[in-house]
């Protein structure tokens, strides 16, 4: 066993995915609660699952107070990757689900801000999350967002490189997505966020289809159908065909659909929202809009409504 | 009140009068009545026929209240006990009928609020009936003057509030006027237009890609005159309808914030001074490079025109940026400091 083994324990097992079990720990020197994040190898027969090489490499680049920290990295004597990361108790996702919770209009501003300054110090280090959702956005205890599971992560593409379009989870799947685009940018996180930014203030899923074609239809239902007048060669993408077209959503069917919004939080939904990634603002944009800076101020982290128990 | 309850569970059909047990079903005109005193439901001609000779025992078997015809009225909400304790509600808001600013402090208001409810607790469930009554009765005497100021107050701003949302509506309604005759006369200019053209098409021997361009220059001049026109038209509706004494009824209708709420919403402002940054302090402004407009580079001026990366949102000039960043990322990092820290 390795020594930086010796300096954690792993007490109790919280979870366990396809390729990962995670444990809740303690960093020993310091009685700190830790999750320990087991990676299973022997079941790929290339060894390391790709997501636990990208999830290392990136984490291990970023430090932002709202990016999940990735304390130690070490292998345990079955020869298996341990990630060491910080222990969050809470999610986003949980949050929206419980009903005994009332979101205010401060405390929607307070985690878009603090989700929209993690996924900007991403993107200023060309690193694209590509699976931001409500569930990936874990919530420390003392109420603040951290980005979390950079499986799916990797740098900015560059000129000549393909990328996957089979990325992000697909709710939150940007339409150059949705067409399969094989060269796209940052802005497919800024999308998720924008859809993330309505089911926060919907308090349900925005855009739930169930298959990639539905994913569309509903997609366009609720934002008008893209056409070479408003998103220049899109005809182009390799998925796009005779789509049935719906009229872009006029501001005022929006205002209707987000009744509690605010004239510019919904300008900022729009403008996350846009359907040409080129029209898309980024994370920086984002952030310097009058919704942050107007009456109500963010709620402060340790004031934002917690998991009823 | 457990005796009112009962009773009207057990009255289950609801549209059969009790006493002389007509059917709604038979008599669609019949109407239930109620009294504040008892809360029986009668129906309306056995009100009639019983009350008519002056004040009478209330019908209901055990009901020894006696009621007088004039104080039926119709029910308003179908639970008896809401009914009941908005009619309590409304006759005892009518005597504690002080306002945020005849207070100093928000927790003597707050206190002031408590004590009403804990009033109409008491006399919608039978508690302490005695002292409560002789409390109000107390109160009554005490501030008989200012109860009495304040019930013209709210009346009077009742009566501005109905004639200003009147004249408000008078105005929306004059406005929808205005912008359908818009419509219309765009449209109608549109007609008047096309007519142009073919004629000038017909007879004119000038190009005529020229004819339809004037035609359409000269439409849209048109029509935005004639939104200016409406935009100002709506804009002296205000001024027909709202006289300077309304305005200022207006404001007097919404007066200025009590004592303790301003200065909880000046506390409020001195902790926005703090200064907010939406970034946490924390962005890269200065980047130790400029990015060009154009760059010797032909395989990415190439690549970059392809319609694939133009739909996926790429531009040439954030490549260069990248392409710039990477090569300077990382040098101002001083990596013994970074390990010390």
């Amino acid at each position: 066993m390795s020594d930086i083994a010796a300096n954690y324990t792993k007490e109790k097992k919280v979870g366990e995915g396809t390729y990962a079990v995670v444990y809740l720990g303690k960093q020993v020197k310091t009685k700190k609660l830790i999750a320990v994040k087991e990676i299973k190898t022997g079941m790929f027969k290339d060894g390391l699952d790709m997501s636990a090489i990208r999830e290392v490499k990136y984490l291990l680049e970023l430090r932002h107070e709202n990016i999940i920290s990735l304390l130690d990295v070490y292998s345990s004597e079955n020869g298996n990757l341990n990630l060491v990361l910080e222990f969050l108790p809470c999610d986003l996702e949980v949050l929206i689900k419980d009903k005994n919770i009332v979101f205010q209009q401060a405390d929607v501003k307070s985690w878009m801000l603090m989700i929209l300054r993690g996924v900007h110090h991403c993107h200023r280090n060309y690193i694209l999350h590509r699976d931001l959702k409500p569930n990936n956005l874990l919530i420390s205890p003392t109420g603040e967002i951290k980005i979390a599971d950079f499986g799916l992560a990797r740098s900015l593409g560059s000129p000549g490189e393909n990328l996957t379009a089979n990325v992000v989870t697909i709710w939150y799947r940007a339409p150059e997505l949705l067409f399969g685009s094989r060269h796209y940018t940052s802005s497919v996180d800024v999308w998720s966020v924008g859809i993330i930014f309505a089911e926060l203030m919907l308090r349900t899923p925005y855009l739930p289809g169930t298959s990639d074609a539905e994913q569309l239809e509903v997609t366009f239902r609720a934002l008008g159908t893209p056409t070479e007048k408003n998103w220049p060669n899109v005809s182009k993408l390799p998925w796009y065909n005779s789509l049935k077209i719906y009229p872009p959503p006029t501001r005022n069917e929006l205002k209707n659909r987000f009744i509690a919004a605010s004239g510019s939080a919904l300008d900022l939904m729009i403008s996350l929202t846009q359907l040409d990634p080129a029209k898309r603002c980024s994370c920086e944009e984002a952030l310097q809009t009058v919704y942050f800076t107007e009456f109500p101020r963010p709620t402060k982290p340790k004031d934002l409504p917690k998991k009823s128990s | 009140m457990t005796e009112v309850a009962d009773s009207y569970l057990e009255d289950i059909n609801n549209d059969v009068c009790p006493i002389c047990k007509t059917d709604k079903y038979l008599n669609s005109n019949m109407k239930f009545l109620i009294n504040p005193e008892c809360y029986h439901k009668i129906c309306d001609s056995c009100v009639d026929r019983i009350f008519s000779s002056g004040p009478t025992k209330c019908p209901y078997q055990g009901c020894e209240k006696i009621l007088r015809k004039n104080k039926f009225k119709s029910q308003i909400f179908e639970d008896i006990s809401i009914e009941k304790e908005i009619d309590i509600r409304n006759s005892i808001v009518k005597i504690f009928n002080k306002t945020e600013k005849d207070f100093k402090t928000l927790e003597e208001f707050n206190a002031y609020l408590e004590k009403i409810e804990e009033i109409i607790y008491n006399i919608l469930n039978g508690v302490q009936v005695k002292e409560t009554n002789e409390y109000i009765a107390n109160y009554k005497q005490e501030n008989s003057k200012s109860i009495h100021q304040n019930n013209i107050n709210i009346q009077r701003q009742h009566d501005i509030f109905l004639k200003i949302e009147n004249k408000k509506k008078l105005i929306n309604d004059e406005k929808q006027k205005l912008s359908k005759q818009l419509i219309r006369e765009l449209q109608n200019d549109k007609k008047i237009a096309n007519q142009q053209i073919t004629n000038n098409l017909l007879n004119s021997s000038l190009d005529t890609n020229l004819i339809v361009e004037n035609a359409r220059k000269n439409l849209l001049k048109q029509s935005s005159a004639r939104r200016k026109k409406y935009i100002e038209q709506t804009k002296l509706l205000q001024e027909k309808f709202m006289s300077q004494e309304d305005l200022e009824m207006m404001n007097y209708s919404n007066p200025g914030l009590p004592g303790f709420r301003k200065h909880r919403l000046m506390q409020q402002q001195a902790t926005m001074m703090s200064p907010f940054s939406p970034f946490n302090g924390d962005r890269s402004v200065n980047l130790p490079f400029e990015v060009e407009e154009e760059y010797f580079d032909p395989y990415t001026s190439n690549v970059i025109k392809d319609a694939q990366y133009l739909a996926g949102g790429i531009r040439v000039e954030q490549i260069y940026k990248k392409s710039l960043f990477e090569a300077f990322f990382g040098l101002d990092c001083i990596i013994k400091e970074e390990k010390s820290a």
